[in-house]
C-alpha cells in the first residue's frame, strides 16, 4: 500500500516552465488521491492562505486597544476600502476551514492513516487543528462587541482556573499592555507562525512518506495540484459571493459584567459543555478531545492499517465524534446560560 | 537610455518626492499632562513650535466621528496653553486632537482617550455615533446580543473589483477542474 512507484517520464515544460522547475510536480501519486476526499487537506491549506491574506489586510485598520477596537471594526465595515468584504471573507473562510479540517481529520481517522510511519504527520495535523481552534477563539475576541468581550472574559476566567499555565490569559500577566493587545498579537503573530511552520512539516512528511492510499493506479501530483487549485478557486468564488450577499455583522459596544451571547458556531460544542459542566467545560472539553486525538497513534498500534471501524480505538473515536456533535447541537438549540457568574 | 539609468532616475525621483512631502507637515508639537479625559470635561493643551501669531483650528478626530472643538492662537513665540472642553456628546473611544492650519494642513496631533461622561461607566454605551453607521438602539446602556445596523457604503469601483475577483476565481477554477478531468 505504501510502495511509491517510479516517477513518470517528464514532459517538455517550455522556457518558463523550466525556469519555474515545474517538472518537479510530475512525481507519481496514487490515482485515488484525485478524489475530493483527498483534497480536504489541500483545501484547508488554501483557506489558511486566504485567512492569512485577508487577516494581514484587516490588521492595517484594526486598533487593538480596549478604547479603540470596536470603533476600528466599525471603520473597517463602513469606511475602509474593501474592508467589509474582506472581513466577511475572513469570517466565512474561518467557518469553511473548520468544516474542511474537521472532515479531513475524520477521513484520515477513518482511513487509519495515523499509523506507523505517519504518526508525526497525524500529530502535526492535530496540532494545526488545535491552533485553528485557538485562532477562531482569539479572532472572536477581536470583534470587541458583546460576543467578543464575553470571549475575552472566558479567557480571563480560564486563565484563572488553570493557575500558572493560564497566567498569560489574565490582565495580571503585565501592566504594560492590555490583554486585548496580547490576544491580537497571539492571533496575528504567534499562532499563524506556528501554523505555517506545522504546515511545512506536514507537507514535508506527506511528500516523503507518501500518501496512505492504494497505488495500483497512479496519477501525477501536477494533475492533483491542477484539480485542487481549480476546486480551491471555486470555493473562493463561493465564499466571496457569500461575503457579498451575507456580510458579517458586528454587535453593540460591550457591557461589562453580563453574559448574554453565544459564541461563533465552531465553538458552540464547548458552549454546550459549559451549559452542562459550568465554566470548567471550556477547559475540560477541548483538552479531552485533543488529548484523545494525540493519543490515537499510541493506542492503535497494530500492523493492520486497513480503513474502517476496526478495533476499540476506532469505536472510541466514533463515540467522541458523536458526543462533540451532540454538544454542538445542544449549544445551538440549548438555552443561553451564564457560565462565568459575572 | 539603458535600464540602469531609468532605475537610478526613478530611485532619485522617489527619494526627492518623499523628502519634499515629509518636510511640510506636522512640525509643531501638542502636549498634555492627561492621556484620557471624560466627555464634557476639559483637557489642558500645551503647544509649541507653531508659527508665531497664527490661528489654528482644533479638531477631535475619532475613527468614525470628528468634532470641531474651537480655535487657538499661538503667541509671538509660537506657543500657547489652552483648556479644551470636550463636548458632552462625544462618543467614547480613541481620538486625536489635531491642530489645522489655515491652508488645511494638520500641523500637530495628540492621542487622547475619551471616556464616558459622568452619566455612566466605561463600555456601557449601546448606541454609536454618526458616520455612515446607522446604529439605532437604546443608548441607556442595556447589553445587547444582536448586531448593529450598519449602512455599508460600497463604491462602484469596489463593486466592480469584487465582482471581477469572484468571476475570475470562478472561471479559472472551473477551467482548471475541467482541464484536470481531461
Amino acid at each position: 500500500m505504501n510502495d511509491t512507484p517510479a516517477s513518470p517520464e517528464p514532459r517538455d515544460e517550455g522556457a518558463t516552465g523550466r525556469r519555474l522547475a515545474l517538472e518537479a510536480l510530475e512525481y507519481a501519486i496514487p490515482g485515488e488521491a484525485n478524489r475530493w476526499t483527498y483534497m480536504l487537506g489541500g483545501l484547508t491549506a488554501f483557506l489558511i492562505v486566504v485567512l492569512l491574506l485577508t487577516g494581514v489586510y484587516l490588521a492595517q485598520f484594526y486598533n487593538p486597544t480596549p478604547a479603540g477596537a470596536h470603533d476600528s471594526v466599525l471603520y473597517i465595515i463602513a469606511r475602509a476600502p474593501f474592508g467589509d468584504w474582506t472581513r466577511s471573507l475572513h469570517y466565512w473562510s474561518a467557518g469553511a476551514v473548520t468544516l474542511t479540517i474537521s472532515a479531513h481529520l475524520a477521513y484520515v481517522f477513518w482511513r487509519r492513516s495515523y499509523k506507523r510511519p505517519r504518526e508525526l504527520t497525524w500529530w502535526a495535523g492535530v496540532a494545526m487543528a488545535g491552533l485553528l481552534f485557538l485562532l477562531i477563539v482569539t479572532g472572536t475576541v477581536l470583534r470587541y462587541d458583546q460576543e467578543g468581550f464575553e470571549a475575552l472574559a472566558h479567557f480571563v476566567s480560564g486563565g484563572g482556573l488553570t493557575g500558572a499555565i493560564g497566567t498569560f490569559f489574565t490582565e495580571g500577566f503585565t501592566r504594560s499592555t492590555s490583554l486585548l493587545a496580547r490576544i491580537f498579537s497571539l492571533h496575528t503573530n504567534l499562532l499563524p507562525l506556528l501554523l505555517v511552520g506545522l504546515m511545512g512539516l506536514h507537507f514535508w512528511l506527506i511528500r516523503h512518506l507518501g500518501i496512505h492510499a492504494d497505488y495500483s493506479e497512479t496519477s501525477t501530483f501536477r494533475t492533483h495540484a491542477t484539480r485542487l487549485t481549480g476546486v480551491s478557486l471555486l470555493v473562493f468564488a463561493a465564499l466571496g459571493l457569500l461575503s457579498l450577499l451575507a456580510p458579517e455583522g458586528l454587535g453593540y459596544r460591550p457591557v461589562a459584567g453580563v453574559e448574554i451571547t453565544k459564541p461563533f458556531w465552531p465553538v458552540l460544542w464547548v458552549y454546550g459543555l459549559e451549559n452542562l459542566l459550568g465554566v470548567w467545560g471550556m477547559v475540560v472539553g477541548p483538552v479531552a478531545v485533543f488529548a484523545f486525538l494525540v493519543a490515537v497513534p499510541l493506542l492503535d498500534r497494530g500492523a493492520d492499517d486497513r480503513p474502517g471501524l476496526r478495533g476499540w480505538v476506532s469505536w472510541l473515536g466514533m463515540l467522541v465524534g458523536v458526543i462533540v456533535l451532540a454538544l454542538w447541537l445542544f449549544g445551538i438549540f440549548g438555552p443561553r446560560q451564564q457560565h462565568l457568574g459575572m | 537610455m539603458n535600464r540602469r539609468a531609468i532605475l537610478v532616475g526613478c530611485i532619485i525621483g522617489l527619494l526627492a518626492a518623499s523628502a519634499a512631502t515629509g518636510a511640510t507637515h506636522e512640525e509643531a508639537v501638542l502636549r498634555s499632562s492627561q492621556s484620557s479625559v471624560s466627555a464634557g470635561a476639559s483637557l489642558e493643551l500645551i503647544g509649541s513650535d507653531f508659527a508665531a501669531s497664527e490661528t489654528y483650528q482644533l479638531m477631535l478626530l475619532g475613527v468614525l466621528n470628528e468634532y470641531d472643538v474651537g480655535e487657538i492662537a499661538a503667541d509671538s513665540a509660537g506657543t500657547f496653553t489652552h483648556q479644551l472642553t470636550v463636548p458632552a456628546n462625544v462618543v467614547p473611544g480613541a481620538y486625536q486632537v489635531v491642530a489645522v492650519a489655515s491652508d488645511g494642513d494638520v500641523v500637530a496631533r495628540l492621542d487622547v482617550t475619551i471616556l464616558e461622561g459622568s452619566a455612566g461607566g466605561i463600555a456601557t454605551q449601546a448606541g454609536e455615533g454618526s458616520g455612515g453607521a446607522d446604529q439605532g438602539g437604546d443608548p441607556s446602556s442595556a447589553a445587547r446580543h444582536d448586531d448593529i445596523r450598519i449602512e455599508r457604503d460600497r463604491s462602484g469601483i469596489e463593486w466592480g473589483v469584487i465582482c471581477l475577483v469572484i468571476g475570475l476565481a470562478g472561471g479559472v477554477g472551473f477551467g482548471l477542474v475541467r482541464r484536470a478531468a481531461a
